[in-house]
């Protein structure tokens, strides 16, 4: 679904990036894991469009995408989540939904000038059904910024759903919350972000990855260090090497 | 309506439009330094389509809003790279350019029997379509106030529209604007020329008001309180900017006493609003609640 084939992303000396190889196959929940600055998110900005490649090519579903533009490539299908949550705070949920429905509305410049966000246009009613899966149907009046973290990331979570998009990448989706709500998160991958799509998922609690994902890939100072089934990479000296610096238990 | 008053509410209705030109940029999260140019270029284009060409004053305004949205869209191409701080000095940089450009050309024809055109740095006299056609300030102050009621019509339909959606979510963040499958320097381009339609409309309503107008009337001050006008005033609605303008020409010119003072009262209002009020009186949360209040459909829980 997703392949990289030898993707570079350098920051002036700083390799981010470096020869990456991956494959993505539908349908799988992919968990990318790796200490703090191995490049995940530099990975993820680099698939979606934030800022091209320095090297290397990348293809999504067939379509060789390397450097084109964000707006491009979130038009074919690939949406995702921010680690330090991206909302449009001044706007109410319902709005910040919407909000993904914009490109999907057809017809040029008088398209635009209808009102917004009426029955009418765009697809109000998966709007409503995704907020009510997220559990935020209730709250679609609130302004976005007033409502409490784990909120917010089922906010963005609902966001990249609801254009229906083939691939999702949710970037540190359970960043900043407690245990319970750890746990909630996950059971919302699970439930409803997995089924019927290919899933992403960037994180550093292993509470949630053991929980959803099917595979996993390491990084470590830009390189992919191991890649396989949860069980096996956990297991993985270099794994544990990278990430604890010695043999400790991955627990947390 | 004596003609100071007219005069005073005139000025009023004319700096609306370029404070409604800032305003739509402010939205999209620029901050332009320059909307002043595209007045002061529309002000003289219109000028020379009805002086020097003789055409009706429609064709003058068309003609100078326009230029105006041509040339800021070209503006905006060259600026699209930058933003911030480095956006708002870019659009400084062109203003002063095309007003500095402004002081030198000269381009005059004759209209029976009598030189008429910009003629440099003392700028473009005889606009005299209001008096060839014996129309009264007050007749030019209800032609005024429609084409203002009618931009702001325009501005509300569009800030309740899709568009205007789009556009703040420009403003509150444009990569996850890009990420939702906007394409964010189309619609830029858009909203800086659509400003430039919206100033150019004040600029040619100017030049035929003033019958006369000079480069040094658009210089960088014009643009400020343009700016500030909608920081005053309120970014949530487009009633915001006007409410800017009513409290700076209406009320602080109005007021005798305070005429000499005026710039130090205004300054002093713009820094304590900013610190109290960092989006204006009518910012977006206000303009939310006020919302909810009308609605019917109120979900809301505060």
């Amino acid at each position: 679904m997703l392949a990289l084939r030898k993707v570079e992303k350098r920051f002036g000396a700083l390799a981010a990036l470096d020869n990456i190889d991956l494959e993505v196959a539908a349908g799988e929940v992919l968990g990318v894991i790796g200490p703090n600055g191995s490049g995940k998110t530099t990975l993820l900005n680099t698939v979606t469009g934030v800022y091209p490649p320095s090297g290397g090519r990348i293809s999504f579903q067939g379509a060789d995408i390397t450097g084109w533009k964000g707006h491009r490539i979130a038009r074919l299908g690939i949406a995702r989540t921010f680690q330090n949550i991206r909302l449009f705070p001044s706007m109410t949920v319902f709005e910040n939904v919407w909000a993904s429905q914009h490109s999907r509305v057809s017809g040029g410049l008088l398209a635009l000038l209808r009102s917004c966000p009426a029955r009418s246009c765009g697809d109000t009613r998966r709007v409503e059904e995704m907020l009510e899966l997220v559990g935020l149907l209730e709250d679609r009046e609130v302004l976005a910024k007033h409502l409490p973290l784990p909120a917010r990331r089922r906010l963005e979570v609902a966001r990249a759903l609801t254009s229906d998009p083939p691939l999702v990448f949710l970037d540190e989706p359970a960043g900043g919350m407690t245990p319970a709500e750890t746990a909630d998160m996950a059971r919302l991958i699970r439930e409803v972000v997995a089924p019927n799509r290919t899933c992403v998922v960037i994180e550093h609690k292993m509470a949630l990855i053991a929980g959803v994902c099917t595979r996993l890939c390491v990084l470590d100072f830009g390189r992919k260090i191991a890649e396989g089934l949860p069980g096996e990479v956990l297991a993985d000296a270099n794994v544990r090497q990278a990430y604890l610096g010695s043999d400790g238990a991955l627990d947390a | 309506m004596d003609d100071y008053v007219v005069t005073v509410l005139s000025n009023i209705g004319m700096i609306s439009f370029i404070a409604l030109s800032a305003y739509l940029l402010l939205l999209t999260g620029e901050i332009s330094f320059g909307q002043q140019a595209y007045f002061g270029l529309s002000a003289y284009a219109a000028g020379a389509a009805t002086a020097m060409y003789q055409m009706p004053i429609w064709a003058g305004i068309v003609v100078g809003a326009c230029a105006a949205g041509l040339v800021a869209m070209v503006v905006g191409a060259l600026t699209l790279q930058l933003s911030g701080l480095y956006f708002s000095i870019a659009t400084l940089a062109f203003a002063e350019m095309a007003r500095l450009i402004l002081l030198i050309v000269e381009i005059q024809v004759d209209v029976d029997g009598e030189m008429v055109g910009p003629e440099g740095a003392n700028g473009f006299h005889g606009i005299r379509w209001m008096f060839e056609r014996d129309i009264s300030l007050t007749e030019f102050m209800l032609l005024i106030y429609g084409l203002l009621a009618l931009t702001l019509i325009c501005l509300l339909l569009v800030e309740r529209s899709r568009l205007g959606s789009i556009l703040r979510m420009l403003g509150s963040d444009d990569l996850l604007a890009e990420m939702q499958g906007l394409n964010t320097v189309r619609y830029r381009i858009l909203a800086v020329g659509m400003a430039g339609v919206i100033a150019g409309v004040g600029g040619a309503l100017y030049a035929h008001f003033t019958t006369y107008v000079e480069p040094q009337f658009f210089n960088v001050m014009l643009g400020v309180h343009a700016l500030a006008y909608g920081l005053i005033g309120g970014l949530g609605t487009a009633f915001g900017p006007l409410i800017g303008v009513a409290i700076d020409i209406g009320f602080l010119e109005a007021i005798r006493f305070i005429q000499g003072y005026r710039m130090i009262v205004f300054g002093g209002l713009v820094a304590i609003l900013l610190i109290f009020m960092p989006r204006g009186i009518l910012d977006e949360e206000r303009v939310h609640r006020l919302k909810a209040v009308f609605s019917r459909r109120n979900h809301a829980r505060a």
